[in-house]
């Protein structure tokens, strides 16, 4: 697999100057004279092609791909596709998946993201690719949650975004492989840490977490709950706080409760941008380790496993193509702008 | 409503006062093409649960097996509260027919773990389909026939409407309009399973393909009475156009035998029938699954004759049950009581 998290690190070193932390979509625009849809999907979803989404959520203002908007036109910018499917009175086989998803892990899964974030981007273009085409729709979750095989024993869950993926091959495999096939990693991000811009400590091996208080988001660890994700080893002297939210995290960090945030590089950059916290806080560059994102299925799903070969064939062709670049590309130039 | 015609033991309390009446009454009888004990036994007496009387009075011809019947063997078959008489084809109409057993649903054993005798409940579909047909029709009953001749199933049993019903049927690519006897006959349900139809190759082999290309004039096993359309899905026509050597011995167990043996290049069987096959003869290791590749991605139905009077009634009923089962738990009940056994297994 490719990598492109040169981007991330630059990215970071980047991070200066006030943050302009807006939301990039369920929001309004005012347009520019002379803007056409396909400008507006430029600048708000990195991609001239969306200009249909600004064009459907906006059916009064201009409605062709380079048709200009007047000056001062007021243009909803909406985080996903309109909603072009009918009513759900059609036949079993021709609806979509449902997904369980956690939000507030902008830019890979967030409602608040355009296309719902990179991860499902990615995933709805695998699912296009595949040699049985199939659409999916996300049921959100508040929050980040643990791998828990009860909670898609409910008819209308199809999968879930797993946070990380178990050593199924490993003897014994975790309990968790019992229960859930995986689909390869739809994502790849490193796993940073975060601390104060004046910390006095340095992050060279994990040997150096002693004695310190960490804050990691709950969730974002997500291994099967009797086996410990964190990438650091069992430590007495590793305190560790585990709130709902990312920025529950960094707001521990400004007051001195913990020493450091342990958050995927993507969403811990996008965090503080948002909190407008960019001179206070750095990410040191030694990765902790590589964070994957990727589907889980039951097992005891009817399709449980025709669902993983879609997804892992999608994304082989999306890497084949460049597809899958492009949209990475995407999601990194919309974070950019936002920390910019 | 639920009956198990084979191993059904009261079904000989029925019989007890039954005696001889008029002459024309039994006598030879001979076995047609898919019929089993269970069907004659219906066609006769109007009762399915008589066959292991019929099989007690044939045990000379028949053996000790059930399965051993082959059609053109002459029964002799007993004279019972006065039938059959005349020993023709009785004049049954499709709304008596339907009082008396329920609804004729055809199966057969050796697709497990979706249906086999020997499994709880008779397997996965087998469990899905009764429940589906008792939630929408509880009133009508249904009864499930097992049939082991596969071969018998689509032509006469349910091209001629003798079943009402079958499973489980895997869906064959008529929207390419092709001339397919299992597009011209069946009517399909809505999807109840999704599954990849696989190849299975010798484990020192495995490695060395790289395509499906690699199996043109290469020998594939696919055990009689499965449909063979998967193979010529995704712009394949290893079937129709002769590209593959087609081996079609009677069970699955003869297919891992075969490869075993290097008599066949691959088993080429959906990725839990093979696998259910591979762990009985005790292969798995030496035979292995090429699960990056799969020939196509299959879902399993009912299937209804399309020569059926009432065809469109009776798809309409078991695709109602089956929403209504999906909707309340029952599925998902259903899928973890059968599937769980299947991956500890693995």
């Amino acid at each position: 697999m490719r990598h492109r998290w040169f981007v991330v690190s630059f990215l970071m070193s980047c991070m200066a100057g006030p943050a302009a932390a807006q939301s990039v979509c369920d929001v309004t625009y005012t347009a520019q004279d002379g803007e056409t849809p396909s400008h507006v999907a430029q600048r708000h979803y990195a991609d001239p092609a969306r200009w249909t989404w600004v064009t459907a959520a906006n059916p009064d203002l201009a409605q062709g791909q380079a048709e200009p908007f007047a000056q001062g036109d007021q243009v909803f910018i909406p985080c996903m596709a309109p909603n072009t499917a009918g009513p759900a009175a059609q036949p079993l086989q021709d609806t979509g998946l449902m997904l369980l998803a956690p939000d507030g892990v902008a830019p890979l899964v967030s409602r608040t993201w355009p296309a719902q974030g990179m991860f499902n981007d990615l995933l709805a273009a695998a699912l296009s690719e595949s040699v049985a085409p199939l659409t999916h729709a996300i049921a959100w979750q508040d929050k980040a949650y643990g791998l828990d095989p009860q909670m898609l024993a409910g008819r209308e869950l199809d999968m879930a975004v797993a946070m990380a993926r178990p050593e199924c091959s490993s003897d014994p495999a975790p309990a968790i492989c019992a229960r859930f096939h995986f689909s390869d990693p739809v994502v790849m991000v490193p796993l940073l840490l975060f601390a104060r811009a004046d910390a006095n400590f340095s992050f060279d091996s994990t040997a150096d977490l002693a004695g310190l208080r960490l804050c990691q988001p709950a969730g974002h660890d997500a291994q099967d709950a009797d086996q410990n994700g964190q990438p650091w080893p069992s430590d007495d002297t590793i305190e560790l706080e585990t709130p709902e939210r990312p920025e529950a995290c960094f707001e521990m960090l400004m007051e001195e409760q913990v020493d450091a945030v342990a958050l995927n590089a993507l969403t811990g950059s996008s965090t503080i941008a948002a909190m407008g916290l960019n001179k206070q806080v750095k990410a040191f560059g030694k990765p902790l380790a590589q964070q994957t994102l990727q589907i889980a299925v039951p097992k005891v799903h009817w399709r449980g496993t025709t669902v993983i070969y879609r997804v892992n064939s999608g994304l082989a062709a999306l890497r084949a193509s460049g597809r899958y670049d492009q949209i990475v590309d995407r999601h990194m130039a919309l974070l950019w702008n936002r920390l910019n | 409503m639920r009956k198990v015609v084979f191993g059904v033991v009261w079904g000989l309390v029925a019989l007890a006062g039954v005696v001889a009446q008029a002459d024309s009454c039994g006598g030879p009888y001979r076995v047609k093409p898919g019929e089993s004990l269970s069907m004659i036994a219906d066609r006769l007496y109007g009762d399915p649960t008589l066959w292991e009387r019929l099989h007690a009075e044939n045990m000379d011809v028949i053996g000790a097996s059930p399965d051993a019947m082959r059609a053109g063997m002459v029964l002799t078959v007993p004279c019972m509260d006065g039938r059959p008489n005349a020993l023709t084809e009785p004049k049954v109409s499709d709304a008596q027919a339907a009082a008396k057993g329920g609804l004729k649903v055809l199966t057969a054993s050796g697709f497990a773990p979706f249906a086999d005798r020997d499994l709880p409940d008779g397997g996965l579909i087998a469990a899905v389909v009764d429940a589906a047909l008792t939630q929408a029709a509880p009133q009508t009953g249904h009864t499930i026939h097992w049939i082991e001749d596969r071969e018998a199933h689509l032509d006469p049993l349910l091209s001629n409407a003798l079943m009402d019903m079958g499973f489980p049927w895997p869906d064959p690519p008529c929207e390419q309009g092709l001339q397919r006897p299992e597009c011209q006959s069946l009517l399909y349900s809505d999807p109840i399973f999704e599954m990849l139809s696989l190849l299975f190759v010798a484990a020192d082999r495995g490695k060395a393909i790289t395509s499906l290309d690699d199996m043109q004039g290469k020998r594939l096993c696919r055990p009689a009475g499965f449909p063979t359309h998967d193979l010529d899905r995704n712009g394949r026509q290893w079937v129709v156009d002769d590209q593959v050597t087609l081996l079609q011995p009677d069970q699955a167990a003869d297919c891992v035998q075969l490869v075993l043996d290097g008599r066949a290049d691959a088993m080429a069987l959906d990725e839990f029938s093979g696998r259910v096959a591979l762990r009985q003869a005790g292969a798995e290791g030496k035979i292995v699954a090429l699960s990056d590749m799969p020939v196509a991605v299959e879902t399993l139905h009912v299937v209804v004759p399309k020569a059926h009077p009432q065809a469109g009634q009776i798809l309409d009923t078991f695709n109602k049950g089956l929403l209504k089962i999906r909707e309340n738990g029952t599925f998902h009940d259903i899928l973890s009581t059968h599937l769980t056994p299947f991956w500890e297994g693995s």
